[in-house]
């Protein structure tokens, strides 16, 4: 049986983050995720948005936390060298109405601290965002916005968290919470039983189904679908700032926003779904993310869209769920992490990590602890001269194997033989854009199946679109008819 | 990185650039190189294992690995170069490309002439917005032509195909052959967008339904593709409520359109129509930048590799003759009128096509039958072609002889339209 002294359930941005948390400290910690792969759940679908802080009430756990966490991430950024850019948001007000609400969230964001926020009014905004609706009454601004890759942001966590000891189990779904007198005594899983004295429960969108008698304290998570849509770089709509509406009750609404890797993104529309594997896209979804787009920047059409897709988020409560459970000693929730959940991930870590210490968990600081993550190597980033000197030192990075992003074979051969690397399509995709533009892997799909038996040891018939039966081979030429009884020598 | 200096650089080596090239060195170019980004000259062709080529360029019938074979080995004979597995990065408008391979690095060529021969590809499913979840088995029909006629797999059992071009109506047989279940060809439109023969050949003959005027609205499956939802749409092509229907399928394949491939050309600056999708040519097929030229897929999606040979054989010579300054300058513009989706060549110089006949090749908008194609200059009719029929799924292929050519006014921009046959209309 294996022994730790904190097991984290879930292997999302806020598992991982937690988990890198965790690692500056002497303690024997693991992760374990049901999926074959960190970050499949809300983690990989959303808006990868760093949100400045406007708009947020200070008096809930997830504003403080947005507040607090946003200016954390030049330094973690950098730290875990993944690509950010503060390319600042703009709230726009549509009527005089929206103006005079928004003027006072303005009041209130300045009282909130945060940074350089001010409005803008019609003239310098259309001068900022020639794209946007001419009938507008003016925005905030906020330069602290940001954004970022919310999949590499999960991996690079995990993987520094990995690197300063964390121990990762995938593809192993926690069973129960192995609780005695009372108090957490370890985790049952698929792959057996880790005993342990802690237990963070940060399994998103499935928290609530961890041991829902004893812990969940009437805690149920709903699933709230967003749908969005992404565009061709080439797309001729271009806008530099992130894009939002006046806020509903609800949501922070529909937004436009350049993605990091510079494609144009909208979504997400805000719908209740029953179950929690409601991932589809609808018409009705995507006209409504269509519509409210086109309310910000009317050029937006359903031209140059190279994928539409849905993201689930994990709703509790109104606010996270961050606190040690009251019936169950020695496990600490964080669930219920909704919008502004990907801001606040450094400070959930650092809050969590806090709260294990106030149960009785020792924590005293590593003095190996390596914060900085290597960055990989990214061949469009790099001017010709460079690339041309890697490619004479390690040929891999000579060979394109994604047109459309310009990602090359040994670009995915790091991919995959990294740790925590990646074991599906999927996988390569969202660590290297590979197969994530216009031809969404039309011509590189071969390719990569064929870099998966290579470097990872799959066959062709065992390579995935992302685990479990999303096979995407399933026969060899001339299987079926051999099945069938045909004497296949004459064909 | 090393620099390289050519007479003729093509960037593709699908029947297009080995046709541009083969004519380039035909008409005395002396250093021509084809770059090729697979791992083996002939393009898409090397996956269309059925036959059905050349019975025009050749009269006889072939399959895709013989016709791309036969000027795979013609190239060789003529001294064209061919450069594998070779990415071009960027197309400079100076006439500079920059490449990128395992086997050589880095590399910059500085070419007289460039020849864009990119051929074009394949619509998404998110490029038509089918709705629904995200499962394995949603592919283009291209992809799994590739899987199977190359990798020696098979994406699924149970297949349905969205889209009748002529790869969706190819491997819809292709999948029946390999003991497929092949449950049936949706098209969107009233007609189908694949050659006639190939409904005949493909769907017929092997008993594959074909379903006009249905579309696939949704697709089912969590992990891999479990069924998709087909429905009945009206003439504007708006879904009618109440026709839903489930299909039981594991593969769904796509064969939703075609598009040029001219990301690179855009990049190094060349004008591209929104009607073809692909660069706005003269008759010598120069793109808006002197010395580069395009042809085949990457200027317009034929439906025959045979008149992308065609295609390639004119603007290998143009681009021979480039080198020489003996290039031509555009000046009358000609555009698609009423009826016509497209026209290419886009400009021609009348002056320099005299003497020599003129093809033109265009798409029609929408199927019709007894038409004629005429061709006006300042409103007035000058030259008409009748047509016993046209569709949009079949090229239309106009060749206006030297003499008639005299009928048409240098300097004036023509427009080719569509009428119906004798009458104004």
């Amino acid at each position: 049986m294996q022994k730790f002294d904190v097991v984290i359930v879930g292997g999302g941005v806020v598992g991982c983050a937690i988990a890198r948390e965790l690692s500056r400290y002497k303690i024997k910690v693991i992760l374990v995720e049901k999926e074959n792969e960190l970050g499949c759940g809300t983690s990989k679908a959303n808006t990868g948005l760093i949100h400045s802080g406007v708009n947020v009430k200070r008096d809930s756990i997830k504003g403080r936390l947005n507040l607090e966490a946003n200016p954390l991430f030049d330094k973690l950024t950098s730290q875990l060298n993944i690509p950010f850019s503060r390319n600042g948001s703009l709230v726009v007000a549509h009527n005089r109405d929206d103006r005079q609400v928004l003027l006072h969230s303005l009041q209130e964001a300045r009282e909130n601290g945060v940074k350089g926020v001010r409005w803008v009014d019609r003239d310098e905004l259309l001068q900022q965002e020639p794209a946007i609706n001419p009938d507008t009454y003016g925005a905030i601004f906020a330069p602290t916005g940001g954004i970022i890759c919310p999949f590499e942001f999960t991996l690079a966590l995990g993987q520094n968290a990995r690197e300063n000891g964390v121990v990762f189990s995938l593809e192993n779904r926690a069973r129960k919470l192995l609780i005695e007198n009372g108090r957490v005594a370890g985790l049952e899983t698929d792959k057996g039983t880790i005993k342990a004295s802690f237990v963070v429960n940060a399994a998103g969108i499935f928290a609530d189904q961890l041991n829902a008698e004893e812990n969940n304290e009437g805690i149920k998570i709903k699933a709230r679908r967003g749908q969005y849509l992404v565009y061709d770089r080439e797309y001729p709509v271009k806008i530099k700032h992130t894009l939002f509406p006046r806020p509903t009750e609800i949501s922070k609404g529909i937004i436009v926003t350049p993605t990091i890797h510079g494609n144009l993104m909208i979504g997400p529309n805000a719908e209740q779904v029953e179950g929690k594997n409601a991932l589809e896209t609808t018409e009705e979804g995507i006209e409504e993310v269509l519509k409210g787009a086109k309310k910000l920047v009317p050029g937006i059409d359903n031209r140059g869209i190279i994928r539409m897709f849905s993201g689930l988020r994990a709703v509790a409560d109104s606010d996270f769920v961050i606190k040690p459970a009251e019936k169950t000693k020695g496990l600490v929730l964080a669930v219920g992490i909704q919008s502004p959940g990907l801001t606040a991930t450094p400070k959930i870590g650092e809050v969590v990590g806090e709260l294990l210490q106030e149960i009785g968990l020792k924590l005293s600081a590593k003095s190996d602890f390596q914060p900085e993550r290597p960055s990989g190597i990214k061949t469009g980033e790099m001017d010709y001269e460079k690339r041309d000197n890697l490619v004479e030192k390690d040929r891999d990075y000579g060979q394109i194997i994604c047109r459309c992003e310009g990602i090359t074979r040994g670009e995915i051969r790091d991919a995959i033989l990294s740790p925590l690397g990646a074991v599906t399509i999927d996988g390569i995709k969202r660590r290297t854009r590979a197969a994530s533009g216009r031809c969404q892997s039309g011509f590189c799909g071969p390719r990569l199946i064929e870099l998966l038996r290579e470097f990872a040891g799959i066959s062709p018939l065992k390579a995935t679109l992302r685990g479990g039966e999303s096979r995407i081979l399933k026969f060899r030429s001339k299987e079926l008819l051999l099945e069938a009884g045909e004497d296949i020598a004459d064909l | 990185m090393q620099t390289y200096d050519l007479d003729v650089l093509i960037i593709g080596a699908g029947p297009a650039g080995l046709g541009a090239g083969i004519k380039a060195r035909e008409m005395g170019a002396r250093r021509v190189l084809v770059l090729e980004r697979d791992f083996e000259a002939g393009g898409i062709l090397n996956q269309c294992i059925h036959n059905g080529f050349g019975l025009q360029y050749f009269s006889e019938e072939l399959t895709g690995p013989e016709y791309a074979g036969r000027f795979i080995r013609k190239a060789a004979r003529a001294g064209v170069e061919v450069q594998t597995d070779t990415m071009v990065l960027e197309v400079k408008p100076s006439r500079e490309v920059i490449t990128s391979s395992k086997k050589y690095g880095l590399q910059r060529f500085r070419a007289k002439s460039v020849v864009l021969a990119m051929g074009c590809r394949e619509r998404t499913r998110d490029a038509i917005q089918i709705y629904g979840t995200r499962p394995a088995g949603i592919l283009t029909a291209g992809t799994a032509q590739r899987y199977t006629n190359i990798e020696g797999f098979l994406p699924g059992r149970q297949v349905v195909v969205l889209g009748s071009g002529d790869i969706g109506l190819i491997m819809a047989r292709r999948m029946k052959l390999e003991g497929c279940q092949v449950q049936g060809v949706y098209e969107l439109l009233p007609y189908t967008n694949g050659l006639s023969r190939n409904v005949v050949q493909c769907l017929n003959d092997f008993s594959i339904p074909l379903y006009l005027q249905q579309t696939i609205a949704r697709v089912h499956g969590d992990h891999r593709l479990e069924g998709v939802t087909a429905v009945k749409v009206d003439k504007k092509g708006k879904t009618l409520p109440g026709t839903e229907e489930f299909v039981p399928c594991d593969t769904l394949l796509l064969s939703v359109g075609l598009i040029p491939e001219n990301e690179l050309s855009r990049k190094a600056g060349v004008e591209i129509d929104p009607r073809t999708g692909g660069p706005i040519v003269n008759q010598g097929r120069m793109t808006n930048i002197p010395g580069i030229f395009a042809c085949g897929n990457v200027v317009q999606v034929h439906d025959l590799a045979d008149d992308v040979t065609v295609e390639s054989e004119i603007a290998g010579i143009s681009a021979a003759l480039f080198e020489r300054g003996k290039e031509t300058e555009q000046k009358e513009k000609i555009d698609a009128g009423k009826g016509l989706g497209y026209v290419v060549p886009q400009e021609i110089n009348l002056d320099k096509q005299r003497g020599e006949p003129l093809l033109l090749f265009m798409r029609a908008e929408l199927p019709r039958q007894k038409v004629k194609i005429t061709i006006n200059q300042e409103g007035k009719e000058k030259l008409a072609f009748p047509l016993p029929f046209i569709k949009p799924g079949e090229i239309i292929k106009i060749t206006i002889e030297p003499d008639d050519l005299r009928e048409l006014i240098p300097g004036k921009d023509i427009q080719v339209t569509v009428r119906g046959e004798g009458k104004n209309g």
